[in-house]
This record gives C-alpha cells, sequence and structure tokens, in this order.
C-alpha cells in the first residue's frame, strides 16, 4: 500500500477566459485568458483526448476582447492566423510556431471590443455556394439533414484545398477583419501575408460603440452592433447604411442604454442579436424585421454561436446559463403535404448551467483530429464485444458531430453535444485550469529533504517537505491522507510584466532556472553554513546570453541544464562553469541537421537517470531523442496515431525505457536505445484496458517510485490517478467484469463530481479486493500535482475548487433558491 | 325541501354559446348561472349520481346559436340530452357503467354534410370498469370506451385504453386529438375525420420522468403542453409528425435520419422538441392555450393564475386568487373565462386584463387539513333567525351563506393574516356562535404551535355593525383559559352574556360592559370582560347551554353535569353521571328538559328532567350532533349508525352509502317521532332553523313556531326540510324570486360602449323651478364634456324642441 501525503496549501490563482475561437478545421480552440495568456485546446471526440496543447504567455496588461482564428495564415500552414484584439486598441497575432504575441496592428487609439473575420469561402465559392443557400433556404423541403451534409462537406473542400490554391488563384484578395471600436466606427483591415494588417476602410462613424460585428454569410453584408441599441446594416463593399434595425424597445431616454454584445449572421438569412437586457432576438436580415424575442437570460447575454447547421443557435450570459434555441418549422398545414413555404420559428428549447460565473464565450468545434483513423478502429472494436460500455459522454462525442464549447469567469471550459444539447451534462475539459507547473527535487543534499519547486506566473516558491509520519494514514487520497507540511524556504520574483515561462529544479536542489520572455536565468541555491535554516539564492552570472526558452531540464546529476530556445534549438549548458556545451537542432531525419531549425516548438524535456538520454517533446507529440554523451541527435518518433504527449519519463530501473502517455490515453514504453517500442508496449498498448482508456481527466502527468527495482508508474489527472506495473500482467478479464461497476463510477466522474463520496468507496472496494494492475483512485479535489516522496509514499497536492473560487475577482453568480 | 351547499367545482363548467350562461355540475344536477349577475337561473334535474361531464353543443352556424342544447354524463352511467333553456330533458342514454369524463370530438369538428344524412357523433367516455379477476377482489380500472350516441349506444369492443384509475380526458380545440394523463406518460390519439364504429385510431405516448397532472393541447399547431406534480410544464412541439401525418411519408424521410435532432425529447417518443418551463412550486392543476394558441395559460395549487406568451416565455400572473386553481374554461366570447378554485368559487375573468368581474361561490368546502388540530368540532354554526349558517372556512375567516338562498352573504375575516393556499394552516377558527338575536359573534381561534412553541388560543367577540352580518371586532381575549383549550362557547338567550368552557379545568362567563366614560376622559368603549370564574373538581369542563330563559347554565364536567346560577356563579346542581365525557349539552326549548350526548366506545344520549334532576330517558346511541327547536318540547339528533350493521344495511339497495340517521324526538316520548336517513353524517351538523316571514306563505301548513330543520353532511352540502311534514313529503320550495332575468335587454350602440345614460329630461326641471328659458338654450345642451354628451338623436329632439318653443315665452 501507498502512503499519501496531501498538502492544499498552494495558491492557485487561475484566470478567467475572455474569449475563445475555434480554428478553421475546428479541432482546435483558443482560450483567451484574463491574464493575457492564450491557450490551445486539441478538440476530442471523446472526454479522454481533450488537451491543453500550448500555453503562449502574452502581454499581461493588456486585457483581451476578442479572438479570430482566420483560416489560412502565412506560408501555408494549416493552423491559420490567431488574431486577438485588446481593450487599448492593439491587434495581435499570437504565433503558434515561436510561441508570443506579436503586435499587427499598433494602437487606434481607441479601444477595439470585437472583431470579425470574412467568412472563409467567401470568393471563390461564392457563386456555388449561394445557389445552395438558396436551394437549401427556400426551395427545399428537407428540413436539416440535406443541408448539413451538404455545407459541411463544402466546408471541408475549403479546408482541404485551403490555404496555396487560394493564394495562387486570388493572390490579390485577403482575408478582410472588420473591427468595431469604441469610437463607432467599423474599421476593416486586410489580413495580408504580411506581418502588419492593412488598412483597408472605415465604415462611417455612427453614434454610441460599436460593441460587435459580424459578417452575412456572404461577405457581402456587415451588421454592427452600437451600444445605444442599434444594429446597423453595412453594405461591405459600399461602406453605406443599408437599414438600421432599433433593438432598444421604446427607445425612451430614461432607461440605461441598450448595449448589443454580439450579433450572428446565419446562412437562412438570419440575424440573431444578444443584448445587454437579457434578450436573444431574432431579425430577418432582409427587411430588419423582427421575427422572434426570447429574454430567456437573466443578465446580459455575453455570447452566442450557432451549430453548424445554422438550425440552432446558443446564447450565454452573465447568468451562467448556455440556452439553445433551435428552429422549429411550424406544419400548421398538418396533413402532411408538400408545404412549400413552412413558417420558420426560433424556439426557446432548453438551458444548461454548467458555469458557476458569467459565461464569457461560446464557440462551436468539430473534432476532425488526426486521431481520426485510428478512433474509429477503436470504436469498430469495441462494438465488436459483447457489451459495449454505456458510457455517457461516448454517446454524443462522436467523431464529427459538433460539440459547443462555453467558458467564462469561472476560468473552466465546458463542452457539450451541440445536437443533443439537453439530453447530456456537459464534460469538464479542464478541472485544473491553469495548473502551475511544480517539480519535487528529491534526496536533496540538504538533509535529504525534498524540495519542491512551484512556478506561478511572477514568481518561484520553492518549498520544503515535511512529512509528518505520525499522521499517516495508507487510505486512500481522499480527505483521510496523511498531511504534509510546506515550509518556504525561497521566493523569487521576476520583474513584472515579465511572465514566467518555464522553470526547472535540479535533482540535488542546489540550482533551479526559469525563463521569461526575455531571457533565462540560473540560480544557485545555498543553505548557509553560519546559521540555521537560513537559505541563500544566488544569480549564477553566465558567461553566454541564454535565450528565452519554452521548456528547460537538468540532467539528472545536475550538472547540465538543457534549454529549449525560442529559436527551436536545444541549448546544453553546463551549471558549474556557465558555458554553453552544444547545440541541438531537432530534425526529423539524421542529414538534416544542418538545416535551420524548422521544427515545431519544444514544449517537454525528460531526461534518463544515467545521463545518457534526453527525450525533447514538441507540442504535436513528435518525440526528439537525444543522445547527451555523443551530443547528438538518436531518433525521431513521429506523433504517435497522431496524438500529443502529455506525460512522459524515463523509468528509474531501465533508463534506456521512455514511457510516454498520450492525449488519446494510450501508453507507450520505447526501448530508446533499440529505437523501438518496448516489449510490454508491443503486447499491450493497444489492448489497454477500457476503463483506462476513459480515464476522468486528461493526464496530466506520470511518476517514478524513486527505486530501481519498481516496474510501476502512477498516471494521474486532476480527478484521478492510476497505478499501472509493467511488471504484472494487464489483465482484461477483470475489465469485463467490472465493466458495469466502472461505468458507473465514470458517469458520476462526468456528472460534475456530485458524487464523488461515492465513487470513492467503490474505489476502495476495488481497493479491498487485491493489488491490480490498472487501480484507479479518484480524487476528491481538484489535484495539481503528485510525486513519489519515497518507494512507498505518495506527496499529493490539490485544493478544493470551492477554495479557488473564492479567489476569483468576479462573485459568482447570484442564484435565488427556491424556499429560501 | 331545500338543497343546496354542493360542490361547483367537482367537475369543469362550461359555458353557453352565447356566453351569458355557466353550466356548473352541483351534485346530482347542473345548475345554470347568468354570467352576467352571478345568480342562478335554472336547474338541470334528472341524474342519479353526481354530474361529472357538461358539454355544450357548440354553435356551428350563427342560426343555430340560439339553440341551448348540452350533453351530460355522469357516475350513475346515463348520458342525458337537454334543451337547457326551457330545462328539458330530451333523450338519455344508459351505458350502465360510471362515466368519470366525456368529450365529443366530432362536435367540435363538423364533418360537412355531404349526403344530407349528419354521420352518427360520438362520445368517448371514460369509465370505470370493476374486473373480475381470479384471486383477487374485484378490482375497478378505468377504461376509455367509445358511444355512439345517434344510435344510443355503447361502440362494441371499442377500449383504447385501460388505465388504473379513471380520470379525465382532454380534448383538442379543433377536436382532432383527444388525450389522458397516466402516471409517466401521456397518451394520445388522433380522432379520425369521419368517424365512425370501427375506426382505426393513430396514437402515440409522450414521456417523462414525472407523474404528469393535466395536459392540454394547442388549437392550432401540433403543440401539446403538460403540467407535472413539481410543477414543471414540458411544452412538446410537432408532436406526432411521424405517426400523424398521412401524407407520402418520403416527404419527411429526412426526420427519421437525424433522429438525435430532437432537443428535449425523450426516448423515442414522437415530437420535435420538448421545452421545460419552470415556474410553479408545486403541481399544476390548469392548463390551456389561448383560443388563438399566442398564449398558455396555467394555474396551480399556489392559487396563482399565470399566462405565458409562447414565443417569448413571458409570464403575466393573477396572484392572490387565495386558493388551489382546478379547472379554466373559456367561451365563445373572448374576453370571458372562468376559473374554478378549489375553495368553491368560481370566477369569472375579464380575459385581456386578467380582472376577477364576479365570482360565484358556494359554502367553502371543508379544508383537508382540519384534522390537525384534535379536540374541536366542525365548528359550523347555524343562525336559527336568519336562516344562515357560519362555516369557518381555510382562509381564517368565517363565511356566512344563506341556507335559503343558497348563496354567500358575507365573509368575516377572523384572523389578520394572509392565507396562502400552498402552506399549511397556522391558524384554524374552531368555534363560532352567534347571540340568539344575531347582534354578537364569539370565535376562538388556535394558533397551532411550532415545534411545540407557539400555540395561542384566543377568543373574540364581534359585534354586528348591520344586515349583512359585517362583524366588527369588539373584543380580543387571548388565552382565556391559559394554555387549555376552549371546548365550547355559548350565548346567553336575552342578555349580553357568554360563557367558554375549558378542557383546562374551569368555565368563565363574559359580560359585555356598555360604554364608560372613565375619569381620565377616555372613551371606553364597550367591550367583553369576565363576570365569573367557575369549575367542578377540577375536571375538564366539555360543553355549556344556557337554558331558555338563561336563568340556569348548564356545564358539562367530563361525565357529569353542573347546574349553576349565571349571575351569582353559584353551584345549583350536580346531576347524572354517564360513562364517557359529554360533547353536546342542550336545553330542549322552553321545557325543563336537558339532553346530553356523549360519543365514545360507550356511547350514550341522555335526556335529563330538569324538574327531577335525573334521567328521563337515554340511548345507547352515537349521537353527532343534537339540535333543539327553540320553543317546542322537540329535539333532533344526528346519529351515526354502528359500523356492524352496514353489513345488514345493503340489502335494502336504497340505502347505499347511509351511514347516519336523523331522529326527531318528542321529550315525552322515547319513541322518535320521525327517522331519515342520511350519508356523510359524520362531522354532519343539525340546526333548526325559523321559517322567514316570506317562506311561511309556502309553509302554510306548519306552524312556525316549528321551524325547519337543517341538516349538514360533512362535504357542507345541506339539506333543509319541515321535520313533521309527512315523510315523502318532497315539496319543492320554489326559491325566493331572485333568480335573475336572462332576457335582460342587451345593450346595442352607445349603450353597450359608455353605458345607460342619465335620464335627460327637461321637462322634469321645468316643472319644479318656474324658469324663462334663455333664448339660446341650445347651447346648453352642447355644453359640457363631450363623452358625456347624449347621442346626437336625442340631443336633436331637444334641441328642435326648445327651439320651438321659444315663442311662448313665460311658463305659468
Amino acid at each position: 500500500m501507498v502512503k499519501v501525503h496531501r498538502s492544499s496549501s498552494v495558491e492557485w490563482n487561475p484566470s478567467p477566459v475572455v474569449a475563445l475561437a475555434t480554428s478553421a478545421d475546428g479541432s482546435q480552440v483558443a482560450a483567451a485568458r484574463g491574464d493575457g495568456s492564450l491557450e490551445i485546446w486539441l478538440v476530442s471526440p471523446g472526454s479522454v483526448g481533450w488537451h491543453c496543447q500550448l500555453t503562449i504567455h502574452g502581454d499581461p496588461n493588456s486585457r483581451m476582447s476578442s479572438l479570430v482564428w482566420c483560416p489560412w495564415g502565412p506560408r501555408g500552414s494549416s493552423l491559420g492566423r490567431l488574431i486577438s484584439s485588446s481593450i487599448d486598441g492593439t491587434v495581435s497575432e499570437w504565433d503558434l510556431y515561436d510561441l508570443k504575441q506579436k503586435t499587427v496592428l499598433d494602437s487606434i487609439g481607441v479601444s477595439v471590443w470585437q472583431m470579425a473575420a470574412e467568412p472563409c469561402n467567401n470568393s471563390q465559392f461564392n457563386v456555388k455556394k449561394e445557389v445552395k443557400v438558396f436551394e437549401n433556404g427556400h426551395a427545399s423541403p428537407r428540413i436539416n439533414g440535406g443541408e448539413d451534409d451538404e455545407n459541411g462537406d463544402s466546408e471541408h473542400d475549403s479546408d482541404e484545398n485551403d490555404s496555396i490554391e487560394i493564394h495562387d488563384d486570388h493572390g490579390i484578395e485577403y482575408t478582410r477583419l472588420a473591427i468595431a471600436c469604441d469610437d463607432g466606427c467599423v474599421r476593416i483591415y486586410n489580413i495580408s501575408d504580411s506581418e502588419k494588417l492593412t488598412y483597408n476602410r472605415t465604415l462611417p462613424r455612427v453614434s454610441g460603440r460599436t460593441l460587435s460585428v459580424t459578417w452575412s454569410p456572404d461577405a457581402r453584408r456587415i451588421y454592427s452592433g452600437s451600444s445605444d441599441g442599434f444594429i446597423r446594416c453595412w453594405d461591405a463593399k459600399l461602406a453605406h447604411e443599408i437599414y438600421r434595425i432599433t433593438v432598444g424597445l421604446g427607445g425612451l431616454g430614461s432607461g440605461p442604454d441598450l448595449c448589443i454584445l454580439s450579433l450572428l449572421a446565419l446562412r437562412c438569412g438570419t440575424i440573431v442579436s444578444a443584448d445587454s437586457s437579457g434578450s436573444v432576438q431574432f431579425w430577418d436580415s432582409q427587411f430588419g424585421t423582427l421575427l422572434q424575442a426570447h429574454s430567456c437570460h437573466k443578465g446580459d447575454v455575453n455570447a452566442l454561436a450557432a451549430a453548424p447547421s445554422h438550425n440552432r443557435v446558443f446564447s450565454a450570459g452573465s447568468d451562467g446559463q448556455v440556452i439553445l434555441y433551435k428552429i422549429s418549422s411550424d406544419a400548421t398545414s398538418s396533413d402532411g403535404k408538400f408545404v412549400s413555404d413552412p413558417i420558420k420559428k426560433w424556439i426557446y428549447v432548453g438551458y444548461v448551467r454548467a458555469h458557476t460565473h458569467d459565461v464569457r464565450a461560446l464557440t462551436v468545434a468539430v473534432p476532425i483530429s488526426h486521431e481520426d483513423v485510428l478512433l474509429d478502429e477503436k470504436v469498430k472494436r469495441i462494438r465488436g464485444r459483447k457489451k459495449p460500455l454505456d458510457f455517457s459522454y461516448h454517446k454524443w462525442a462522436h467523431l464529427g458531430v459538433p460539440m459547443l464549447i462555453s467558458a467564462g469567469d469561472d476560468t473552466k471550459l465546458f463542452a457539450y453535444s451541440a445536437k443533443e444539447f439537453t439530453k447530456f451534462s456537459p464534460h469538464d475539459i479542464c478541472p485544473a485550469p491553469q495548473r502551475m507547473p511544480m517539480q519535487l527535487a528529491l534526496k536533496t543534499f540538504f538533509n535529504q529533504t525534498p524540495l519542491l519547486l512551484i512556478q506561478a506566473s511572477y514568481w518561484l516558491d520553492i518549498y520544503c517537505v515535511r512529512v509528518k509520519n505520525d499522521a499517516v494514514s495508507d487510505v486512500s487520497p481522499g480527505s483521510s491522507g496523511g498531511l504534509a507540511s510546506t515550509d518556504l524556504v525561497a521566493k523569487i520574483k521576476c520583474k513584472a510584466s515579465r511572465k514566467i515561462i518555464c522553470s526547472t529544479i535540479s535533482s540535488s536542489g542546489t540550482s533551479f532556472a526559469y525563463s521569461d520572455h526575455v531571457k533565462s536565468n540560473l540560480f544557485e541555491l545555498k543553505r548557509s553554513k553560519s546559521g540555521k535554516n537560513i537559505w541563500t539564492v544566488k544569480k549564477r552570472q553566465l558567461q553566454w546570453e541564454l535565450p528565452y526558452a519554452h521548456c528547460m531540464a537538468f540532467s539528472s546529476d545536475s550538472s547540465r541544464l538543457l534549454i529549449a530556445g525560442h529559436d527551436r534549438r536545444i541549448y546544453v549548458v553546463d551549471v558549474e562553469s556557465g558555458e554553453l556545451v552544444h547545440a541541438f537542432t531537432p530534425c526529423r531525419r539524421d542529414q538534416d541537421e544542418e538545416l535551420p531549425p524548422g521544427e515545431p516548438p519544444i514544449t517537454k524535456m525528460f531526461t534518463s537517470i544515467d545521463g545518457q538520454w534526453l527525450a525533447a517533446i514538441n507540442c504535436f507529440g513528435d518525440v526528439y531523442i537525444f543522445n547527451l554523451e555523443t551530443l547528438r541527435q538518436h531518433w525521431f518518433i513521429s506523433r504517435l496515431d497522431g496524438a500529443s504527449v502529455t506525460a512522459g519519463g524515463f523509468t528509474p530501473r531501465n533508463s534506456n525505457i521512455l514511457i510516454i502517455s498520450t492525449s488519446s490515453n494510450h501508453v507507450y514504453a520505447f526501448d530508446v536505445e533499440a529505437k523501438q517500442l518496448g516489449e510490454w508496449s508491443m503486447r499491450h498498448t493497444f489492448s489497454l484496458p477500457r476503463r483506462y482508456q476513459e480515464f476522468p481527466g486528461e493526464v496530466i502527468g506520470l511518476s517514478f517510485p524513486p527505486s530501481s527495482s519498481s516496474s510501476s508508474v502512477i498516471v494521474y489527472s486532476p480527478r484521478a490517478m492510476c497505478l499501472i506495473d509493467f511488471g504484472m500482467p494487464v489483465d482484461r478479464e477483470d475489465d469485463t467484469e467490472l465493466a458495469n461497476g466502472e461505468e458507473l463510477t465514470l458517469r458520476m466522474l462526468q456528472s460534475n463530481g456530485k458524487l464523488k463520496r461515492k465513487l470513492k468507496d467503490h474505489e476502495l472496494e476495488i481497493r479491498h479486493s487485491g493489488r491490480k494492475n490498472f487501480e484507479f483512485c479518484a480524487f476528491r479535489d481538484p489535484v495539481l500535482f503528485v510525486e513519489h516522496l519515497s518507494r512507498n509514499s505518495l506527496l499529493v497536492i490539490d485544493k478544493p475548487w470551492m477554495q479557488v473560487v473564492k479567489t476569483l475577482d468576479t462573485p459568482p453568480v447570484h442564484r435565488h433558491i427556491f424556499g429560501t | 325541501m331545500i338543497t343546496g351547499g354542493k360542490s361547483f367545482v367537482s367537475s369543469p363548467p362550461a359555458f353557453s354559446n352565447d356566453a351569458k350562461r355557466l353550466l356548473v355540475c352541483t351534485g346530482n344536477t347542473v345548475s345554470i348561472f347568468s354570467t352576467s349577475t352571478g345568480l342562478q337561473i335554472s336547474e338541470l334535474e334528472g341524474h342519479g349520481a353526481p354530474v361529472t361531464s357538461v358539454i355544450v353543443v357548440p354553435a356551428s352556424t350563427p342560426a343555430s346559436k340560439v339553440l341551448c342544447h348540452c350533453w351530460t354524463a355522469s357516475l350513475d352511467g346515463k348520458i342525458k340530452f337537454w334543451d337547457f333553456t326551457a330545462p328539458e330533458l330530451m333523450r338519455t342514454i344508459d351505458v350502465r357503467l360510471p362515466i368519470h369524463s366525456m368529450v365529443i370530438p366530432n362536435l367540435l369538428n363538423q364533418p360537412t354534410k355531404s349526403n344530407g344524412k349528419s354521420p352518427n357523433l360520438f362520445a368517448y367516455i371514460y369509465v370505470e370498469v370493476v374486473k373480475q379477476k381470479e384471486g383477487q377482489p374485484n378490482s375497478s380500472c378505468g377504461q376509455i370506451r367509445k358511444c355512439n350516441l345517434t344510435q344510443s349506444r355503447l361502440a362494441g369492443g371499442v377500449n383504447l385504453a385501460e388505465t388504473h384509475k379513471p380520470g379525465c380526458i382532454t380534448i383538442s380545440p379543433s377536436g382532432k386529438y383527444i388525450g389522458i394523463c397516466e402516471a409517466h406518460k401521456l397518451r394520445i390519439w388522433e380522432i379520425p375525420t369521419k368517424d365512425s364504429d370501427n375506426a382505426v385510431y393513430k396514437k402515440i405516448r409522450l414521456h417523462h420522468t414525472k407523474t404528469f397532472t393535466t395536459l392540454a393541447f394547442h388549437p392550432t399547431e401540433r403543440v401539446v403542453a403538460a403540467g407535472d406534480v413539481t410543477g414543471r410544464i414540458l411544452l412538446w412541439r410537432g408532436v406526432g409528425h411521424r405517426t400523424f401525418s398521412t401524407g407520402d411519408k418520403f416527404i419527411n424521410g429526412g426526420l427519421n435520419k437525424d433522429a438525435e435532432e430532437r432537443p428535449g425529447v425523450r426516448g423515442d417518443d414522437d415530437a420535435d422538441s420538448c421545452t421545460t418551463w419552470h415556474w410553479h412550486s408545486v403541481e399544476v392543476n390548469v392548463l390551456f392555450f389561448s383560443s388563438d394558441g399566442a398564449y398558455l395559460f396555467s394555474g396551480g395549487r399556489e392559487g396563482v393564475f399565470v399566462v405565458w406568451q409562447l414565443d417569448t416565455g413571458k409570464k403575466k400572473f393573477l396572484p392572490r386568487i387565495g386558493s388551489p386553481l382546478l379547472y379554466f374554461t373559456n367561451s365563445s366570447d373572448p374576453s370571458l373565462s372562468s376559473i374554478s378554485c378549489a375553495n368553491n368559487r368560481i370566477h369569472l375573468l375579464r380575459m385581456p386584463s386578467m380582472e376577477i368581474l364576479r365570482s360565484i361561490s358556494g359554502i367553502k368546502l371543508p379544508s383537508s387539513v382540519s384534522d390537525i388540530y384534535e379536540g374541536s368540532g366542525s365548528g359550523v354554526f347555524f343562525d336559527h333567525t336568519a336562516g344562515l349558517v357560519a362555516v369557518p372556512t381555510d382562509n381564517y375567516s368565517v363565511q356566512f351563506y344563506s341556507l335559503f338562498n343558497d348563496c354567500e352573504i358575507s365573509e368575516v375575516q377572523i384572523c389578520e393574516r394572509n392565507h396562502q393556499p400552498g402552506d399549511e394552516a397556522t391558524v384554524k377558527v374552531n368555534l363560532v356562535a352567534l347571540s340568539r338575536d344575531g347582534s354578537t359573534m364569539g370565535t376562538v381561534e388556535t394558533r397551532v404551535p411550532e415545534e411545540r412553541i407557539g400555540g395561542l388560543a384566543s377568543l373574540k367577540f364581534w359585534a354586528c355593525g348591520s344586515q349583512n352580518k359585517d362583524f366588527s371586532l369588539s373584543t380580543v381575549i387571548y388565552e382565556p383559559h391559559r394554555d387549555a383549550g376552549v371546548s365550547s362557547i355559548a350565548f346567553h338567550p336575552t342578555c349580553p352574556m357568554a360563557v367558554t368552557s375549558s378542557y383546562g379545568g374551569d368555565f368563565k362567563i363574559w359580560v359585555r360592559t356598555p360604554d364608560t366614560r372613565l375619569k381620565d376622559q377616555m372613551l371606553q368603549s364597550s367591550g367583553w370582560r369576565c363576570h365569573a370564574v367557575g369549575s367542578y373538581k377540577k375536571k375538564p369542563m366539555t360543553a355549556a347551554a344556557f337554558s331558555a330563559d338563561g336563568s340556569v347554565l348548564a356545564v358539562a364536567a367530563e361525565n357529569v353535569i353542573t347546574l349553576w346560577d349565571p349571575e351569582q356563579n353559584i353551584l345549583v346542581a350536580v346531576v347524572g353521571d354517564v360513562l364517557e365525557p359529554i360533547t353536546t349539552l342542550s336545553f330542549v326549548g322552553k321545557s325543563a328538559y336537558l339532553v346530553s350526548a356523549s360519543p365514545g366506545s360507550n356511547p350514550q344520549l341522555t335526556l335529563w328532567s330538569m324538574s327531577k334532576l335525573s334521567t328521563s330517558w337515554s340511548y345507547k346511541l352515537n349521537a353527532e350532533d343534537v339540535s333543539c327547536s327553540l320553543d317546542g318540547s322537540t329535539f333532533a339528533i344526528l346519529a351515526l349508525l354502528p359500523k356492524t350493521s352496514e353489513s345488514v344495511e345493503p340489502a335494502e339497495g336504497t340505502l347505499q352509502g347511509v351511514d347516519g340517521a336523523i331522529l326527531l324526538f318528542n321529550v315525552e316520548n322515547p319513541v322518535p317521532l320521525a327517522t331519515w336517513f342520511v350519508s356523510k353524517a359524520q362531522g354532519g351538523k343539525l340546526g333548526f332553523i325559523q321559517t322567514s316571514p316570506k317562506l311561511e306563505d309556502e309553509f302554510a301548513d306548519v306552524k312556525p313556531d316549528h321551524g325547519l330543520l337543517a341538516y349538514m353532511n360533512s362535504d357542507y352540502e345541506y339539506v333543509l326540510f319541515d321535520p313533521y311534514g309527512e315523510k315523502d313529503h318532497n315539496q319543492s320550495i320554489t326559491r325566493e324570486q331572485n333568480l335573475s332575468n336572462l332576457e335582460e335587454k342587451e345593450k346595442i350602440g352607445y349603450a353597450s360602449i359608455y353605458g345607460e345614460l342619465a335620464e335627460f329630461s327637461v321637462e322634469k326641471d321645468q316643472t319644479q323651478i318656474p324658469y324663462i328659458p334663455y333664448e339660446k338654450n341650445w347651447e346648453t345642451i352642447f355644453s359640457g364634456p363631450s363623452h358625456k354628451l347624449a347621442p346626437l338623436t336625442k340631443l336633436c329632439l331637444d334641441f328642435l324642441e326648445s327651439s320651438l318653443e321659444r315663442r311662448s315665452v313665460t311658463v305659468e
């Protein structure tokens, strides 16, 4: 039995999400947070695949107002261009290769409230598209299904022949970006190949502030909504106003101004507006007449989103609700005969309240990631089995099925099924948002006391971990686990406005390093001999100016610091002398090493215990193996099933074995020296127990017992941990017999963790039934970090979410509970 | 014989086609009320059991609007067809099964008469069927049957549904669909346009996790709303797209393909989407779509009428109705509809503004929660002289109800407290008593203790202001007997004196003090104060009564009767010893006899002779109530029949449901003068009522000093009869002719908009004051604000008249 020591004393202040954007292919979602950072999430069809692929720290002082992910970017990259606007009037682009924020438009002097990019399939598909839309919207009796498919197809087309062709054919035409400015103007810029945006034109200035802007699907019109309650329709080419809709009812001067906070133009010729009075209204775009008005929100309606088929609209607001509206064709002449022009109505269907705070943003994504093929296989395999698990998330989260993602002030992201919105409860994508990176240095040479390095956004904390032996119990890490006390040893603050990107501490604890946006820094930690408990931190002056890094690691003997620089090289620095030993250039093939570096940024690095191997992993899940002795690249492992790597490490037992956990919840063991998949992996990777593959939450780390005899590893996510023993057989028999129980537990986990206490009992039962491989243990509170202190003791750092909520800036949505 | 006090809200009412009359199911009859006055016009009598459905034949053409025909269905298994203006019974169909609900879809979607011959008319009836099952006692279940009304027979073999319990069938306004709620599902059938005996029905089911209470159909669209016990309203749209579409299925084939695109719909239910609205906190009883389909009306136990705008979900409320809502009925007049409330009231609503025009109210039904507080009677009190009955109600008031007129006289709020229908009652009015002249009322109310803290009894004396029984509070006495409960209250027959007895072992005599001026010039208004306190061996005092002349006060001290001089407060005598505590005590008229009743395991009814201070005679009878005639020497008791006799009783087929008997005695003779068997006697009340002068004409054969005997059963249905008449003397007393004349003049034109004009008479003025008309007196005719101006036809006449008379200069 493993003894568990808990600590909940860390400060954890996640930051609210202010904007969301989906990439052109729908496989990634960008989330902009209030502290200026940006996260790229990999959209997954299942609960397992959600993975925070990248985190980019931007300017913490500028508050982002909106995000736009243009379909194609420079150099034909498939990622497109991610552009954000900020309250201070600047527009920035997020470079997903260099992981930094670049200003593409200097401040225009007024705040930018919203941006909208021209619809991607405009000019080249214009004619074809319009005919289709006409057919579907007006002439076709088929309600939704057919339209779905056709549009889906055409979108696919446009995705595939993406940028290159378009650039060849229409080299002059750029995507236009409409920017809603505080002074009442809508400014249009071209997104060109150059670094900066080029000015196109400005629509006439109107009264009030322009708060929202959107393009019509054919890109001929621009709709803008202002703070004085008007929606204006503009001709995009001629820049004159076509009509104006007065949303503010009555237009009396007595009440406060009505702000149009969000606009949506649907293919069927309907405009949807969301305003500060809590109503969502549907307008006929041709005449500007009101079709339907719903005031279901009890506060500002902040965001709108439409399902890809454009027959459903979602709205979300400051009351924490996400509401679904559906178009309903009214079959009044219910004789079943062909109705040539059915009256269509937008009706309120239902709401889901997953967020405790205001919802700020909504987006719809379609999981078509690189996992398609394999996932299909997986599904097939499961179908072949006798008793497929009835797992609620898998019921709706399928490939190519659109999902809705919402995020807001409670810092969390939730995914919903767009089609069966009311049927299933939403999935909590990130149970531990903005988890602080932590590292534990065991057996430091300060009395062998473990030191814990916690990286906050502007400072590093080093704690000394002391275990109270008497309080230790060997129960599962619920409330009854033993406590571990953490004493602050040192706090290193960096300069304001320079966020810490990455940090590391050596295994001996003598040195640690961090990097911000400017450069990397190396420090020495000493315990002065004179007094007791006096720690000194000394900054090491390096002879060579290190570039700033995306990732850092020390070699196991603490003699070398490895820095994955922003210039895509990996620098090996001698800690003692501070000299640069070598610089690797990761490449796919051996002979490429001389070429300039062109690989995606390295986000994770692991070193082996014997100091021979370095595994560097880029954000897409490619693994580069370097030999630190010969200072050469040893091997390149292409991304495994196209999934990203979520965690990894070299086993202490055999330094040649690299264990990798991917976002599709596969565990691989590589024999690095032999450049092949390890024996265990060959046998078991594709037949892992199903319950492991449905591991609740994204795997965020691995922990090996610090002994050379153990063959097990603990894999953990913010919600649960699991023990995998590579020495024991992977028994698939118990899998089937436990299937029902597991299904139960997992469903309970899905249901927002309300029934976790039950789950724990269940887990305990499993534990008592004997030691098994893939043994699960669920956590009550979101866990940030799990690491072995010794072979039989575990340090778990968690934080009750309620305490985190209290530290948030905004209060939760007040809900009047009936009867109180 | 006058019967009354029936429940108006046992079944939904129906409006006549011109919306001037409202047909209400009242027990075995259907009462017709005028909607303009709220008074009863006539009655349809003929059913032998409570009427459960009344359906007015709608007018399809303007010409047939004058036709006033209706169908009624009753638990006696008969369907009757009436002309309710006459009122005249036209046809009777006997289906021999208790009908709980009936709908006639054909009436609503009148099929076009193709060959001159009108097609058969079918009714769908929800009947109770007793099933014989092996190994089980006869169990009843509900079945939906079809009845051919034209041929007066049940359509053979048609049984649409079988349920555990018969309930209510809901019909869509177009008559195309009928539906029922059955536990967690709704069942909906499509009625074929050309209905025949062996029609095939398309049906669907809609499911939910909670028990449904009501459903409603949208008038034009395929929208179904249903309410459940938790207060949710579910709204399905596109119901039955698959099942009910008769045309080419392949056109809608796309619908089946994307089956998962039906948000909110459970399982494989045939609907496009399902929206849930949740405002009501407890069950929804009323759901109704407005006739244009733009609004949904809902109501429930909390007594708030809610109007939902279907498109936006916005709500409007009509709060403070004060009682759970049961039914909503609309009329052909779009501005008039009715809601039936559980407190036996039907409110007529003016619709868009949702204001209550007037109410038709019966006796407020006894509350279901009245058993919370033990040791108190039902508190009903008969006002002998005025022919009224005072009934304590749920909303902390006392309702005065005229027995002769069968209508509410007034309501007195006893306790300053808002009544919320959903809440548990915290205060209960236990006892009501009126002085003989009706000028004073005494009430005892008890606050129910919460967590055994805060229980409080208070005694209130009220003074009557005028004839209308509007009482004003005179004196409040908190805890008249400390923390003990008050068992009875009685008034002195002549002087302002009252006695209360308590379970705490004492009784108090209260007298009213006249207005006095104290020395500091403060006016002390007349109030009641304690005159004397008496007790007997610390025994609980369970009943009290004054003798007819007020000289003797009898107080029952559990098993004995103590006789006191009320003025001097001297114990005069103690008589008797019965086995059980005496609960009722009454002096028999002006005779020297006292009658006491003590229920319990050894019930006893005893007549005591005051002259001998001994038992005259006694019966082992469980007397529920005793009432004595005021002057004579007779008294009536309401005796509960022993349970054992029930096995014998059903042999007489007519006596089913009988559980009590009214016995009329003369003091001299232990043999009852007359016996009547009654039902629902548990908790019933008896009272002698003096006939009013008007009635005496009709009761010419009755001596006025006897009066009439009123019996009110536990459901507050009452019957008023002459105890000395012949037994089967079914003399129908025509009510006081206050029945409104329905044929009141229709207001047309100007009068319908602005109301009647004030009489505009020039001559009248001329006769009174001699004056010389002003030369241009037509100016005065046209002066004044335009909205007060008389119509031109009227003015013109005056104008011309005045201008013609100008030459005859002087009058007188």
